[in-house]
């Protein structure tokens, strides 16, 4: 009766889950991001910025998004870590790219480690978020100009879009976040990971 | 029809009434002298019909209450110990847990594993007392608790040695977080202690633990350094659980607090 009773409950209760990588160079604010995302979506209060330590290996925050649940991974982007993201491309459905729009002279190292996401395999077809953060700072660029330095040729078929953020005040990152459930709803990707993951279930079996 | 009201009764939540229902139990259907026209029986079916009804109808209600109730709870639930699969089977453990994140002092127990002469005994009388003390190699466990940005951590440093590794899992439940000590200049063991570490992932009582490496002995010269240490280990096999990697120095006192940090951090933020 139990398991009925559970059954009938996750059946009602459960959403699609995606795995969301959040990558970007160090000092980006990938997990000031994640932070305010569990902040904004779980109505914690998130760690205050200045008690976030550099990141080496992988902070997870899971989140519900409208009806679908997010698992972020954060990974560190110091240039030595920066040998694993690739090892989490092939189960990621979406990546989200941080760039501090501030200091412009991490933009040519930010441009070089994207290119090396893009064009990796495993992450083919994935869609792309990529966030101009630190827009609470007065010298900040915009979405616009950042797109047009990155000048990026690899995009291809791939959905992506540009957003302007802060996540120290929040600004913007929700319209970029139901973007991105909107993008993976849509992306063929999610389509061959969802079929990819019942046929290893079912080899498991 | 008494038996088919009992099973109707029973995946309703208001089972308990039962009892108090089979008092009407000598239903007309079931009397032989029942015929739908004649008057005194007739009434008493319908006031049956409208009791039965009624009841059906307010354990109805309470399900769906009930439902909801669940989801919240289970919201909540969510939300301090993120991560942890939300069976109900666990409810308890989760409740006790989340209780006692609301409520006064947050303890964290913390296992230092790794192969022997790694430096565990090292790290722990480095962090609570903060000095080098001389260790001999540990047989069985030492365990001191450590005061940490708000947190009492309770750090267990069990024996490395092969022949008592196996007495680890023996410590394994109701463990917040583990610290896994590697020697980073002895290469040559490398590969065991990425065995050693991926058979600990894989235990059930660690299944909610975030993970803490220390890449130790960073003073000695043909150290590696954390990445090398994190593709040696494998740590991006790690999917399900935060972890994080750090150079230390037990001997020089480096990194290790930048660790806790860390630890700390995470354990407040609901680990997981």
């Amino acid at each position: 009766m139990f398991s009925l009773f559970y059954g009938l409950w996750k059946y009602v209760f459960s959403k699609i889950e995606f795995h969301v990588l959040i990558l970007g160079v160090h000092k980006a604010g990938k997990t000031s991001l994640l932070e305010k995302l569990k902040a904004i979506y779980l109505n914690s209060e998130g760690l205050p910025p200045d008690r976030i330590v550099p990141t080496v290996g992988l902070n997870i925050g899971r989140i519900e998004v409208s009806n679908a649940k997010l698992v972020l991974w954060d990974l560190g982007g110091q240039v030595g870590l920066r040998t694993i993201w690739e090892k989490y491309y092939e189960e990621a459905h979406a990546i989200v790219y941080m760039i501090d729009a501030s200091c412009p002279s991490s933009f040519e190292d930010s441009k070089s480690a994207l290119e090396k996401v893009l064009r990796h395999d495993d992450s083919r077809g994935a869609p792309l978020l990529i966030l101009a953060n630190k827009q609470d700072l007065p010298d900040a660029v915009s979405s616009e100009e950042l797109a047009r330095y990155l000048d990026l040729k690899e995009l291809g078929e791939r959905l992506y879009l540009f957003e302007a953020v802060s996540a120290h005040d929040g600004m913007g990152i929700k319209y970029a976040i139901e973007w991105l459930v909107d993008a993976m709803e849509r992306s063929k990707r999610t389509q061959i990971l969802r079929t990819r993951a019942g046929a290893s279930a079912a080899g498991n079996m | 029809m008494k038996r088919n009201k009992s099973a109707l009764a029973g995946p309703t939540l208001l089972s308990a009434n039962l009892p108090s229902l089979s008092q009407f139990g000598v239903v007309s259907a079931k009397n032989p002298r029942f015929i739908p026209g004649s008057s005194p029986t007739a009434r008493r079916w319908r006031d049956l019909q409208a009791i039965f009804f009624c009841w059906v109808a307010v354990s109805l209600i309470s399900l769906s209450l009930s439902l909801v109730l669940l989801q919240t709870l289970r919201r909540l639930l969510e939300i301090r110990v993120a991560g942890s699969d939300p069976r109900l089977a666990a409810m308890g453990i989760l409740f006790t847990r989340m209780l006692s994140s609301i409520f006064g002092n947050r303890e964290a127990r913390i296992l230092v594993l790794g192969l022997d002469n790694a430096g565990k005994t090292t790290i722990l009388y480095r962090l609570q007392m903060g000095e080098v003390v001389s260790t001999i190699p540990t047989i069985g466990f030492n365990v001191e608790t450590v005061q940490y940005n708000n947190i009492k951590l309770q750090v267990w440093d069990l024996g490395g040695q092969t022949s008592i590794r196996p007495y680890w899992r023996c410590y394994f439940p109701n463990t917040q977080a583990i610290i896994y000590v590697v020697d980073s200049s002895d290469t040559d063991r490398l590969m065991i202690a990425k065995e050693e570490f991926h058979a600990i992932l894989e235990e059930d009582e660690l299944k909610g633990s975030v993970v803490l490496i220390y890449a130790n002995k960073q003073d000695l010269p043909g150290a590696i350094d954390d990445a090398a240490i994190t593709q040696a280990l494998e740590l991006h096999k790690i999917k399900n659980r935060q972890w994080a990697i750090f150079k230390t120095s037990a001997i020089k006192g480096e990194g290790l607090f930048e660790g806790l940090d860390w630890l700390s951090n995470t354990l407040k933020s609901g680990g997981g």
